[in-house]
């Protein structure tokens, strides 16, 4: 027998081992997501029947009021709420897995008082046509169900896809127009007045959805995009952070960070696009669609956040200054974390320990004050 | 027994997935009982809520149906068609709707229209849609006409124009296919939650049909208290009313 000749394996790059790798874990979840619907087909039908309580609601907003179905609204993002709830869920299913474990059998079924109320929000929305009631209604139909089928404690540990959930929610339409309204027109006037000063013969007239641009004679109609832009990218930026399971400060300055960014290229793009002759190619700048704005927003605020501490690091070994501030910080924070760690630190040790003694009291405090009506009394049995 | 007119297919798309809901969830309990109890005391509610929407969409849409005919000649008053805008159909989702203006010897003018009143979105209020034309508000008053029940929402709207103020006096109400009225406004989501509930109420409940009527004449300058143009509006609503009232019972 000869020996078979070695088949030539083609180099894998870091990026194919990424996106095999990355294929496969699609699969994999795929394959157990099916699996539950096999052991459970009643979830399939409970998911649908949900799904089917929220078709007319959804058609409000999206047929009627147009405030889901147009990228340039500030409120696009809300169709993807419940679909972004169901995947924080089926990341957190090992936490709930535990909390049922830990469940006392005779605890493992609510009440189902908060599925009523939501059934009755639902119901009550269909003749007052309001959306926020109900989306209220869904979501607490939502929590219901978990706290009738699983219990308190797997209602508790699903806490964060239903509180990620509220953002279903509307808010108000008439702030929110007058707060769009106002972003648009200063935006647009910001833009105009800086590109005369550049020398640029530009007027503009905003409107309700969009502002009519006269450039050199040429007219120019661009959509009004900033709130939407700094809403929808603080919105994806949000779900990625909690993805993430970030810690609360982080996800806001995230969230913040990535809003500014959406709100900024949302008049950079425009204001840049300006400045070249009139063009087929510089009227498709100056319109640019909004998801465009957000997925570059949201983007390069994924790339600040995983690259900054890098970053950082690297200007304070090339500058002497940045790596004084640098040091100095760290101590302080070694400093205050091991002051409140040990309970014997030294000045600023006792005053981080101070402040975080403070904090918990006053959290503490809060959840007392809130489970103080629903805590039952222990009775004298004789 | 349901008007096919009302029927949008929205409706028909949320009828269909609203009932393979309730199928799926009462299908499921010939199959195993205990797996799908939870589906039954979960999905079978949601469902029937799906229908229930699907219910309520219908008779808003229905409630939109009745279109009355104005009055064509009151007293020394000539009507003619004036059909309504295409914008202000646009903004209003498309009602039905049509619009006289009356015109009597001494050439004094009074304009009337009538939208029907299906989803919440034909009810805009003129204190927010005639204000975003320039217009500003300058009194409202609830008057109780001499008819029954019947009120009207009074109201005056001034503009300034090079040619000096120009003022608006207008009368608007609500009526129902049985004659009851109301001038709540309905427009908004949350201020308004109350009249919206009473309305829904009567559309998908009771099944009533509604018209919203908005009379109203450009003040002239030499009639500084409105006196006459308020007799002008009062002749032309209380005819507009009794009309549709007549035509209401009629159709009923």
């Amino acid at each position: 027998m000869t020996n078979a000749p070695d088949v030539a394996v083609p180099p894998t790059t870091a990026h194919a081992g990424r996106w095999a790798r990355f294929r496969d874990n699609v699969v994999t979840e795929a394959r157990e997501i099916f699996g539950l619907f096999r052991r459970s087909p009643e979830w399939a039908v409970i998911v649908f029947a949900w799904f089917a309580a929220a078709f007319i609601p959804a058609f409000w907003y999206m047929g009627e009021d147009h405030w889901w179905s147009q990228p340039s609204s500030p409120l696009f993002f809300e169709p993807f709420v419940p679909f972004f709830c169901a995947a924080l869920l089926w990341q957190d299913r090992a936490r709930l897995s535990e909390a049922w474990q830990m469940t006392p059998r005779n605890k493992r079924r609510g009440s189902p008082w908060l599925l009523y109320l939501g059934f009755l929000l639902v119901l009550v929305s269909h003749l007052v046509h309001v959306l926020t009631v109900a989306a209220i209604g869904l979501i607490a139909v939502a929590a219901g169900i978990i706290y009738y089928g699983y219990g308190a404690l797997v209602l508790k540990a699903s806490r964060r896809a239903l509180l990620f959930a509220l953002l279903f929610a509307p808010p108000p339409v008439k702030p929110l127009s007058m707060t769009a309204g106002f972003f648009s027109n200063s935006a647009w006037t910001k833009i105009t007045s800086g590109l005369r000063r550049l020398g640029q013969d530009i007027s503009c007239t905003v409107e309700l959805d969009f502002a009519a641009l006269v450039v050199k004679g040429h007219v120019i109609n661009a959509p009004n995009i900033h709130l939407s832009a700094i809403l929808v990218s603080g919105f994806f930026m949000l779900f990625l952070e909690v993805w993430r399971r970030d810690r609360a400060g982080t996800v806001l300055v995230s969230t913040v960070f990535a809003s500014l960014l959406g709100g900024i290229l949302s008049m950079a793009i425009p204001f840049f696009a300006l400045l070249l002759p009139p063009s087929p190619f510089s009227e498709t700048l100056v319109s640019t669609h909004p998801l465009i704005i957000v997925a570059a927003s949201v983007s390069l605020a994924v790339l600040v956040r995983n690259r900054l501490s890098f970053w950082l690091a690297a200007a304070a070994t090339r500058s002497r200054f940045l790596g004084r501030i640098s040091s100095g910080m760290q101590k302080f924070t070694d400093r205050a974390t091991a002051g409140v760690a040990s309970g014997v630190g030294g000045k600023v040790g006792r005053a981080g320990q101070g402040a975080t003694k403070g904090t918990e009291a006053a959290i503490d405090k809060f959840f007392a004050a809130i489970s103080k009506p629903f805590k039952r009394k222990r009775r004298n049995r004789w | 027994m349901f008007q096919s007119e009302a029927i949008t297919p929205v409706i028909t798309a949320s009828f269909i997935v609203s009932t393979i809901a309730l199928l799926l969830s009462v299908i499921g309990l010939f199959i195993s009982k205990r797996r799908y109890a939870m589906a039954l005391q979960v999905a079978a509610p949601l469902a029937i809520i799906a229908f229930a929407g699907t219910f309520a969409t219908y008779r808003f849409r229905n409630a939109g149906l009745w279109l009355p005919p104005l009055p064509d000649n009151i007293g020394n008053w000539k009507a003619v068609d004036t059909p309504v805008s295409k914008d202000t159909l646009a903004l209003l989702g498309f009602p039905l709707a049509c619009g006289h203006e009356y015109q009597n010897q001494f050439s004094e003018v009074v304009y009337s229209s009538a939208v029907c009143a299906g989803p919440f979105e034909n009810y805009h209020d003129p204190t927010v849609c005639v204000a975003s034309n320039g217009f500003q508000l300058t009194a409202k008053k609830t008057l109780p006409m001499e008819i029954g029940k019947w009120k009207v929402r009074a109201m005056i709207f001034k503009k300034s124009t090079p040619r000096g103020d120009m003022r608006i006096m207008m009368y608007y109400w609500t009526q129902t296919r049985r004659g009851n009225t109301a001038t709540e406004a309905r427009m908004g989501n949350f201020r308004d939650m109350g009249a919206r509930l009473q309305t829904g109420y009567s559309s998908v409940v009771q099944g009533e049909q509604n018209v919203i009527m908005r009379i109203y004449t450009v003040i002239p300058p030499d009639d500084t208290e409105g006196k006459q143009s308020q007799r002008n509006l009062n002749e032309i609503c209380t005819a507009t009313y009794k009309l549709l009232l007549e035509d209401g019972a009629r159709k009923n």
